[in-house]
């Protein structure tokens, strides 16, 4: 049953948008009045809704055969940003020539992204129902963007021209592209003939991001081993406070030896210890199916937090459990708050892990964290057991749970953001 | 893309043409064209406007497809909601094009994008699909003719020059559509004949129901193969009146008097036109002086049809047909339209029913001849009187025959009437008509096959006997002491096998054709102008209803949820009426230049008081409060904003 619905679901959905990709707008309407004449007129003695069936069937014909006769040639490059932002438009160009020996008109300027249908596991783990409605709103889920299609003025022969392409990301991801194609309009300008000019390309879509409020983060400056060579850069580094002499048990690649040359006597560089503000991003994943709408939202909250929170003076840590248990660290030397919403652009729900494996992760760094924000699902008894943890061991929490359902007997400190009305709620924080 | 200047108009011209409704043709091409020639008052109509009036059309739609339903039924009632409904879309056509709107939310038509909006806005033009209703509702029309095919590639041929890629030269375009043209005609007329072929090679229950009747011709299924299936479906509903106790078995439809290879064909049967009495829904048949009368309720699903009479009617009254025709064997047609219809007949001994029999009412068809005389021998009917004959004949068949639906394939080199005569004794009606029928033409008497309805089902709850379509039955007339004279040889059996095969759910069936028959009587019983005033009640109550939600749906909105939630970067404010007043402003010929910021332009418009500078600088912060501050407008604010650039737009024409 489920095989049958998903090979009969999937069919339907290529041949709709082979259609609608195959057929102009003019050449839609022609097909839409087809089916209508024809139920119209399946007695042809009481109506003469066959004749207009008759003709729109051999125009239809007509312009399917010419398309297939149709040969023109193009060269294509594109220009698209390496990140966009879900939830936005976004633009950018491509440029089109045209390497045929003849002028054309009625051209169109189309992206070929990756096939959005969703592959059998993932309609069989997210439909519920093996039903159309359900495959509908998968398919509306798995696609990233929608990318317009563009209308190219008439380009004589060996002429170039620069296109603006638009489009609107709807989801955080990746966004596929896999060719532009140029579709060029028949005699009869019902049907198109495409050429294909291979361009792959990626496209980072970040997660959408909301207005967040002037935050004052609770907690106070911690200790952060490692000192500056943490905060500045990688490995070693030449920022010190001092030198002095050498003490037995100084570790050998503190010696500085130039000082060591010039003095004859070793000396060694002194660092200071350094305390930093470090607050936890901690991002619950543990999402079921039916929370898919509540997760992308507390993706997009964390964004919104990564995005805004000023990393020049302190340090944040994005946890979340994906594959393994992963941490990344915005700061001064470390990652741009940038690059942790590329991080959150990938992270997907963790469904094969316990959420003790995120508490586990988040509690062994107790003692380096000045405070925490975290984003939950709900509020069930491991939930509510790690929280307690956390501030019991004078972590200085902001928990918000993303949910609809109403929390109950939940503390003064919890607060609650629904789905629907997150920009809302979160002004009220 | 919308469509050219009269465009459009030519197709509503061309319905009006097709359908004979030149006024209302008219009126509505010249309110569609009025707006695309001047640019005067246009209505800044929102999305919830064409929602309302979306919605209106809806309800027109409905209450026009129940009236023509009750009225003719199906098939008719789909051929004629096509014909009018362009006219219950026009509202919508003329408000979009007497608004600023240049294209609508494809909301406005489907009620579960209104529910779940789209991820973004789907708007289309009306023009071309509104054409195309049009067109599809002229084809409704059925105007025969070659006219249709050449007024529908002509507008095909207008609408595909407009979007014409100008690199194909237009040469090779006219010729590609002529071409188009002649493979359509040639298509569209090879469809019909198909049709037709299919109708008359199939056999009659398959080809168009039972309740059709060809008066010229009967394609028998003797010979098919198989099952015979013939459904439920209440066809007549028959009333005894004054003088008739029941009425008559057999309520005939026509006569054939030539029989070849399953096929029953009326060579006599050129129908001639009847004079009405002075009452003008009376019409005599024959003058005779009338001992009963019967009520029939019929339907006709596509106009003229053979009426069901019978056995002796003399006269048919109280039947408004534009005229009545009879052929010389009984076959009576009125000219009526499709729908539901009424008539009495009434019924005299003295009627002879048709006229006076011919050479061709004694013929025996070669290839039957062997057959029927073999069994004539065996019958001695050779000389019998021509009663004694017929009794001979009937007697034949009550022993020994049996009804039967199913046939058997039949032995090589034996026709199927022979067959049934000779070895299988068993067949349905049409067997036994068909053989009664050239026995007793064997026999010397002169006879016909007749087609008809047998009455055997009363109905306690419409007090009528109901008449379906499996009750279709065929027998034999005989030329009988001066009169034609009904034999009806198949075993009385046959209304019990028939009666088995009823569906389970036919008491269902028959309530619901119960209630449709006296919703069409009622409606057939009202003139246009009880119809007009009985119809204000309910628009009016539908009228209330509509405008009753929308109150409550805007008391149930909560203060503030009008605000959309404010997005980085998202589309808030794009609904703002300044827009409209920012566009008429560059009508009047003080456009916005790109990249201009609204301050500096406003402020530019300062020195022209026919503009309202004041009113447009406080719009023009109310817009930008609306389109880019985070905490929007409130309600007060927002309707200031509507109302004040409406106002401004009524204050300045382009």
């Amino acid at each position: 049953m489920w095989r049958l619905a998903y090979w009969t679901f999937s069919r339907v959905t290529g041949l709709s948008f082979r259609v609608q990709r195959r057929l102009s707008a003019a050449g839609l309407l022609a097909l839409g009045t087809l089916i209508a004449a024809a139920t119209l007129g399946i007695d042809t003695t009481q109506t003469l809704a066959y004749q207009v069936f008759a003709l729109l069937a051999a125009v239809l014909a007509a312009s399917l055969l010419a398309t297939a006769l149709l040969r023109q040639r193009f060269e294509a490059t594109r220009e698209i940003p390496r990140v966009i932002t879900a939830g936005q438009p976004f633009e950018y160009r491509v440029v089109l020539a045209n390497t045929g020996a003849r002028e054309l008109d009625g051209l169109a300027l189309i992206e070929d992204a990756a096939d959005p249908r969703p592959t059998y596991a993932e309609f069989r783990a997210g439909a519920g129902l093996p039903i159309y409605r359900n495959w509908w709103r998968l398919l509306m889920r798995s696609q990233v963007a929608h990318l317009e299609e563009a209308r190219v003025p008439a380009l004589a022969a060996g002429a170039r021209v620069e296109i603006r392409m638009r489009g609107f990301a709807y989801r955080r991801g990746t966004l596929s592209l896999e060719a532009i194609s140029v579709a060029r309009l028949d005699p009869l300008g019902l049907s198109r003939a495409f050429t294909r000019i291979a361009q792959p390309a990626k496209v980072t879509v970040l997660p959408k991001r909301y207005a967040v409020p002037p935050l004052a983060l609770p907690g106070s400056r911690m200790y952060q081993p490692g000192g500056v060579s943490l905060a500045s850069s990688a490995g070693e580094s030449e920022e010190f406070t001092s030198l002095r002499d050498y003490r037995a048990g100084d570790p050998l690649q503190r010696i500085h030896w130039k000082s060591f040359a010039r003095t004859g006597t070793p000396v060694v560089r002194e660092y200071q210890d350094e305390f930093f503000e470090r607050h936890a991003l901690i991002l619950d994943t543990f999402a079921a199916p039916r929370d898919a709408a509540a997760f992308e939202e507390a993706v997009s909250i964390a964004a919104s937090f990564a995005a805004t929170l000023d990393t020049r003076d302190c340090l944040l840590d994005l946890l979340f459990v994906g594959a393994a248990s992963y941490c990344f660290t915005a700061g001064r030397g470390q990652l741009q708050g940038a690059q942790l919403l590329e991080i959150l652009a990938g992270v997907r729900a963790c469904s094969d892990r316990p959420f003790r494996t995120l508490a586990q992760a988040v509690l062994a760094k107790r003692s380096m964290l000045s405070g925490g924000i975290l984003i939950l699902l709900g509020w069930d008894e491991p939930r509510r057991a790690f929280a307690d943890a956390l501030r019991r061991q004078g972590v200085p929490l902001l928990a918000l749970v993303v949910t609809d359902t109403e929390l109950g007997a939940a503390p003064a400190w919890l607060r609650r953001l629904r789905p629907a009305r997150i920009q809302e709620d979160l002004a009220r924080i | 893309m919308s469509p050219p200047p009269l465009l459009l108009s030519a197709a509503v011209l061309f319905w009006g043409w097709q359908s004979g409704q030149w006024v209302v043709a008219i009126a509505a091409a010249a309110l569609l064209e009025t707006p695309r020639h001047f640019r005067g008052t246009r209505f800044a109509l929102e999305a919830k406007d064409f929602n309302r009036i979306a919605d209106f059309c809806v309800v027109l739609i409905a209450v026009l497809g129940v009236y023509l339903y009750f009225t003719f039924g199906n098939p008719r009632a789909v051929t004629l909601l096509f014909q009018w409904l362009p006219l219950a879309l026009l509202p919508l056509a003329l408000a979009q094009a007497w608004s600023t709107a240049p294209a609508l939310d494809l909301s406005v038509l489907f009620w579960s994008l209104r529910r779940a909006p789209p991820r973004r806005p789907l708007k289309f033009d009306p023009g071309y699909p509104y054409l195309a209703t049009w067109v599809l509702a002229a084809s409704a029309a059925n105007l025969r003719g070659e006219a249709f095919f050449v007024a529908v590639l002509a507008l095909l041929a207008w609408t595909l020059a407009r979007i014409r890629p100008q690199s194909f030269h237009l040469a090779m375009w006219a010729v590609l559509l002529a071409a188009c043209g002649a493979l359509a005609y040639a298509g569209h007329t090879g469809l019909n004949r198909l049709q037709l072929w299919l109708e008359s090679a199939a056999p009659e229950w398959l080809a168009g129901g039972g309740n059709r009747t060809d008066p010229y011709r009967s394609t028998t299924d003797i010979g098919s193969i198989g099952e015979l299936k013939l459904s439920d479906r209440i066809v007549l509903r028959v009333r005894p009146l004054a003088g008739a106790a029941k009425p008559s078995l057999l309520l005939h439809r026509a006569s054939y008097d030539d029989y070849a290879a399953g096929t029953w064909i009326a060579r006599n049967g050129k129908f001639a036109q009847l004079a009405p009495d002075v009452s003008g829904s009376d019409w005599t048949l024959e003058a005779a002086t009338p001992s009963a009368h019967v009520a029939i309720d019929d339907y006709s699903a596509g106009g003229d049809p053979v009426l069901s009479l019978p056995s002796g009617t003399a006269r048919i009254e109280a039947l408004p047909a534009i005229g009545l025709k009879r052929n010389p064997l009984g076959a009576v047609q009125a000219e009526v339209s499709p729908g539901y219809l009424s008539y009495r007949a009434a019924i005299s001994e003295e009627a002879r029913d048709a006229a006076e029999p011919g050479g061709s009412d004694l013929r025996i068809p070669g290839s039957e001849r062997e057959a029927i005389e073999r069994v004539a021998r065996e019958l001695r009917l050779a000389g019998q009187a021509p009663q004694r004959a017929r009794q001979a004949v009937q007697d034949y068949f009550v022993s020994g025959f049996s009804y039967a639906l199913y046939r058997a394939p039949v032995p090589g080199g034996r026709t199927p009437l022979a067959e049934f005569l000779l070895a299988s004794h068993a067949g349905h009606c049409e067997y036994f008509a068909t053989a009664t029928v050239l026995l007793l033409r064997a026999a010397g008497v002169p006879a016909r096959y007749a087609t008809g309805y047998s009455v055997q089902e009363y109905s306690n709850l419409e007090g009528s006997y109901l008449v379906r379509e499996r009750h279709a039955h065929a027998w034999a007339r005989a030329w009988l002491e001066g009169r034609w004279q009904d034999i009806d040889t198949t075993p009385p059996a046959w209304a019990f096998v028939e009666a088995e095969r009823a569906s389970f759910w036919a008491p269902l069936a028959d309530l619901a054709a119960w209630a449709r028959f006296r919703t069409a009587r009622w409606f057939a019983s009202k003139s246009g102008e009880q119809m007009l005033r009985l119809s204000l009640g309910p628009a009016a109550l539908i009228l209330a209803f509509i405008v009753w939600r929308n109150f409550r749906a805007k008391r149930r909105r909560p203060a503030g949820a009008s605000a959309a939630t404010p997005e980085l970067g998202g589309r808030h404010g794009m609904d703002s009426e300044f827009f409209a007043v920012q566009e008429r402003l560059a009508a009047l010929g003080r456009p916005r230049q790109s990249a201009q910021p609204l301050s500096a332009w406003l402020a530019g418009l300062s020195g022209d008081a026919a503009l309202e500078p004041e009113t447009l600088s406080a719009l023009g912060r109310l817009h930008i409060r609306h389109r880019f501050d985070p905490q929007g407008l409130d309600a007060r604010e927002r309707d200031a904003l509507r109302s004040g650039a409406l106002d401004w737009l009524g204050r300045h024409s382009a």
